[in-house]
């Protein structure tokens, strides 16, 4: 669940409201926004942008265990690799760590109720993982007593960050920002960064290939449809209703999805925050409507949502889509862990939703149908 | 009072009606989308017109326009006789700690009930709307009964602020142990509604706001006598005749209704409840509570739908949020209001 409340309404009225950051995120592109240099007996990690409209990048060392630790380097933290104890701040990197074998390694996450992987949340119901925050909260006595060796961890560059609150604490964090790019396979690409901690690079290197052969072949099957389906996304909150921008992460994936983006010639990555009135007028022509709000799962749902909604044209058409296919029960949802690992699923479901005829009998991996 | 002030006193009432139903008016003609003024007078007389435009002035603009009249007047008007009764011009519903006291109820509403929904009252129906504006009369009640009974021991305005604040506190700090053990979602929801947002109040919950107000104001409009008698202290008010009792307690009812009214549908507007009251009085110059009453709620009214024409300034759909801009539009004019009030003359309660 920690992926789903980064876009906080505080949040998305900061990033909305003010957007400075928009034109400097624009130029970031597919490739991602960290790099590796390999040097003598060690490798650097460089964090370009930790979070929109940062004014610092990051750098880490990562060098063998046992070797000494490389000298006349400046950098925000030198780490013994590969990692033993870990700590996560997100369950996106749970996917991504499970994916190189390296479950062991994870001793504490952030929210438990977030987990969904059986595996995990095993190891969590015996006591082997921690939890070790509470709404946001870290509980730093519990961190320090894990004696982590990595706790990878995200920033949004405002008061919600605990980062600045761990690092005080001495503990070894260190800033992951997959959630700051914009297209999905961007996304994708920083297992690279977390395998670096396990120095298994290649595997990361292997799989994400796979991925991204497979995304190409979905986005040029879905290029040969003949129509492009009008896609509207999110819910309203509260008066309100904060749409991606029309350079988003959630953008990209819709039109290489060949869906038609109702805000697509909106120029911001981050979210927009509406009056619902505006959306409402967009939203008529809606034939697709993605993610109305996290738990929706029937069409009373929606109507729970503001009732004012429940008679758009795309709900009565059986267009309404949410990405809660699978919940654990606590309210912890699985794509927000491994979704981003697997953008190549996102894309199929996506197609399948937009032109099933292309991709006749999907078994869905995210998304349901919110029937009418 | 005399004829001629009693004259001024209701030309300025005039005005400020004037003023408000231009704001109403300006409210629904104008919004993100452009819709056509003939449109939305078709829409507003039922008549047939383009679906959309008819839609998005009746489901959305309307209500939320009749929300920030009926909103700006309850947190007004509450203000007042909350300033009069304590006979303080910084007593309020927030800096009583009405607010918080409301938002107890309110958290404790949303987070034992609710649907799954990003609405704060999803599920709840027609009698959970209800149910919701009581909790939060009651939870301001309580506060305001609790602020009462302590001043009784205190006889200072100061004390009685920080009583207030202090009391506030206490309401939030319940609100915040309950917030954290709710679910992340649920706790969304609450964060979301403290932003405070004239918005999100449809039609099936109109009336309740509605007659909440409606029924704070009338037992208000009633009270204009002893609130006068009160200026003068509770044992002139009863000299004069004024069953203080009795009186203070439809008042105190009265003023918890409207705050708590406005609270939980609205969320926790700070501003509304100190300022209008004190633009009132620096227009009427004068302590009649016959026309401070009309007047705060028009200047309540005033503010609050300014406020909501001007959350839509970013343009292209984009909205702020309205607690901040309520402030920042009603602060200068009530400071040029003070400033103009103290040279002219020096104007007491």
């Amino acid at each position: 669940m920690r992926r789903a409340l980064p876009p906080w309404p505080a949040l998305a009225l900061a990033i909305a409201a003010l957007a400075p950051h928009a034109a400097a995120a624009q130029a970031r592109a597919a490739t991602p926004g960290f790099s590796i240099e390999r040097g003598p007996g060690y490798k650097i990690l460089r964090v370009a942008s930790p979070w929109p409209g940062a004014a610092r990048a990051y750098s880490y060392v990562l060098y063998p265990r046992g070797s000494p630790r490389p000298a006349g380097i400046r950098a925000d933290r030198f780490v013994e690799i590969p990692v033993r104890r870990v700590v996560t701040f997100s369950t996106t990197y749970l996917a991504q760590i499970a994916s190189l074998g390296e479950t062991d390694s994870v001793v504490g996450v952030d929210s438990a109720a977030a987990v969904s992987s059986p595996e995990l949340r095993a190891r969590i119901a015996s006591g082997r993982i921690a939890e070790v925050a509470r709404n946001w909260a870290p509980n730093v006595e519990l961190l320090i007593a894990l004696k982590p060796d990595l706790v990878l961890a995200y920033g949004m560059g405002n008061e919600w960050d605990s980062h600045p609150k761990l690092e005080e604490a001495g503990l070894p964090v260190v800033i992951d920002a997959e959630w700051n790019e914009n297209e999905p396979l961007a996304r994708a690409a920083w297992l690279e960064f977390v395998a670096a901690f396990y120095g298994k690079e290649e595997l990361a290197r292997g799989r994400l290939s796979g991925v991204e052969a497979e995304y190409g072949r979905l986005k040029e099957l879905a290029a040969r449809a003949e129509r492009r389906p009008w896609v509207l996304v999110n819910g309203p909150f509260q008066g309100s209703w904060s749409v991606s921008g029309g350079r988003s992460y959630m953008a990209r994936a819709i039109a290489d999805a060949g869906g038609a983006y109702l805000w697509a010639e909106d120029g911001s990555t981050g979210g927009l925050v509406l009056s619902i009135e505006a959306v409402y007028a967009r939203a008529l022509r809606a034939d697709i409507w993605l993610n109305p709000s996290f738990g929706a799962q029937r069409a009373a749902d929606i109507a729970a949502l503001d009732p004012r909604f429940a008679s758009l044209p795309v709900l009565a058409a059986g267009g309404v889509w949410n990405n809660n296919l699978r919940l654990n029960g606590e309210g912890g949802n699985d794509y927000f862990e491994s979704a981003v690992l697997n953008p190549h699923e996102v894309l199929a479901d996506l197609v399948a939703i937009f032109h099933p005829e292309l991709l006749p009998g999907r078994r869905f991996a995210y998304y349901r149908r919110i029937e009418p | 009072m005399r004829p001629a002030g009693a004259a001024r006193g209701r030309a300025i009432l005039a005005a400020l009606a004037a003023a408000a139903l231009i704001l109403f008016a300006a409210d629904l003609a104008l919004g993100s989308v452009r819709v056509p003024l003939r449109e939305v007078a078709r829409a507003l007389a039922g008549l047939p017109g383009d679906p959309t435009s008819a839609s998005i002035v009746s489901v959305f603009r309307l209500p939320k326009a009749l929300t920030a009249l009926a909103a700006g007047a309850a947190l007004a008007v509450s203000g007042l006789v909350l300033q009069t009764l304590f006979r303080n011009h910084l007593a309020g519903p927030d800096s009583l700690g009405l607010g918080a006291g409301a938002s107890v109820g309110v958290a404790l509403v949303v987070l034992a009930a609710g649907g799954p929904g990003s609405s704060l009252l999803a599920g709840l129906g027609t009698l959970g709307y209800g149910a919701l504006a009581l909790a939060a009369s009651v939870g301001a009640l309580l506060v305001l009964g609790l602020i009462l009974a302590l001043s009784r021991r205190f006889d200072d305005a100061v004390t009685l602020l920080i009583v207030g604040l202090l009391v506030g506190y206490l309401a939030g700090s319940l609100v915040s142990v309950l917030v954290y053990f709710g679910s992340p979602q649920k706790v969304q929801v609450y964060l979301g509604w403290t932003y405070g947002s004239f918005s999100s109040v449809t039609r099936r919950e109109l009336p309740v706001l509605l007659g909440s107000v409606a029924l704070g104001l009338s037992l208000t409009a009633r009270s204009s006598k002893p609130l006068n008698a009160l200026l003068l202290g509770e044992r002139f008010a009863e000299g004069l005749g004024v069953r203080v009792r009795g009186a203070r307690t439809r008042i105190l009812v009265a003023a918890a209704i409207l705050a708590g009214a406005a609270t939980a549908f609205c969320g926790p507007i700070a501003f509304l409840g100190i300022a209008a009251p004190q633009a009132a009085r620096r227009l009427f110059r004068s302590s009649d509570h016959a026309l401070l009453i009309p007047g705060s709620a028009l200047a309540g009214s005033i503010f609050a739908l300014a406020a909501d024409l001007a959350s839509q300034a970013p343009g292209g759909g984009a909205v702020l949020p309205i607690n901040p801009l309520l402030a920042l539009i009603g602060s200068p004019i009530i400071l040029g209001l003070f400033l103009r009030s103290s040279r002219s003359s020096p104007d007491r309660v």
